[in-house]
């Protein structure tokens, strides 16, 4: 067998582009403002997931982000999403995989609990937030 | 519990009496449940079908399903065709589930590492948690389409 199994890609995970990976985890209160967001940067090959481990609370979010090359200068970006919430019944373990075809620099937004698009206007309610992450593919210039 | 949790386990001949006979009945008077079946066969045949080896193959292998997939872009979805979405989603979840065990339970293979990054999120945030994980272009949030 051939050392290029995909375009760039060869079995020793070397001599491949890079990219950059961006990841900024935020959250969102319910007038769609963020309070808190951090910025994540990793860079990987075409088929070499990058894992973020975001732990809240009793939240755990594992995301594995894995882009590969596409024609047309695009990429196929997977996001794996495994959610566990544990309290005092037990875990409750939910898993989504997703996919999207993006150029490069083009930001994609995942919602691991689903996007929330109401606005929180009872006066009395309990405040609520939301949780979107922000990701985004670069080659890095060698 | 759920018998329609059963179904896939079902399909690997999992499931034992009393489980299996009630499950089997269940399956022979739920048309819906029967194409959930039907769909949890087509995922194993498809993932049996693949016969690869090794992180690397099996990548190669799921990209050209994933290409047969996206490509020719105006192709009309059909009842022939839309599962193979479900399924190339659960070879590249096996595969990378795969990936994660390799990398767990194998010696170190200098490049072939998982880069794992751990962030610690402050508390007091109520986190609403009722929906299903969503992937979408910023500029398809900015433009206002669902």
């Amino acid at each position: 067998m051939g050392l290029f199994l995909l375009a760039g890609q060869t079995l020793s995970g070397q001599d491949q582009p890079l990219l950059r990976v961006t990841v900024v985890p935020q959250i969102l209160d319910s007038s769609v403002q963020v309070v808190w967001e951090q910025t994540l940067t990793q860079d990987t090959t075409a088929g070499r997931p990058v894992v973020v481990n975001l732990q809240i609370g009793n939240l755990q979010i594992r995301l594995t982000i894995t882009p590969f090359d596409a024609p047309d200068d695009q990429f196929l970006l997977v996001v794996q999403s495994l959610v566990r919430q544990a309290d005092a019944s037990g875990a409750k373990l939910r898993t989504a995989v997703q996919s999207l075809l993006i150029p490069a620099g083009e930001a994609v937004m995942y919602f691991p609990f689903g996007r929330e698009r109401s606005t929180n206007s009872a006066p009395n309610s309990t405040p609520w937030h939301q949780m979107q992450v922000e990701i985004r593919l670069q080659p890095v210039a060698q | 519990m759920n018998p329609k949790m059963l179904i896939s386990a079902h399909v690997d001949h999992e499931v034992e009496a009393p489980w299996k006979d009630r499950l089997e009945e269940l399956l022979e008077t739920h048309p819906e449940w029967r194409e959930e079946e039907a769909l949890h066969r087509k995922v194993k045949n498809a993932l049996a079908a693949a016969e690869v080896s090794g992180e690397a193959q099996s990548q190669a292998a799921v990209w050209s399903r994933l290409q047969a997939s996206l490509s020719p872009p105006e192709a009309v979805r059909s009842p022939f065709v839309w599962w193979s979405y479900p399924a190339a989603a659960a070879v590249l979840a096996l595969v990378l589930g795969a990936g994660f065990w390799l990398g767990s339970h194998s010696a170190p293979v200098a490049g072939a590492s998982v880069a794992e990054i751990q962030v610690e999120v402050p508390g007091g945030f109520n986190l609403q948690l009722s929906g299903e994980g969503q992937l979408l272009k910023v500029s398809t949030l900015q433009g206002g389409a669902p």
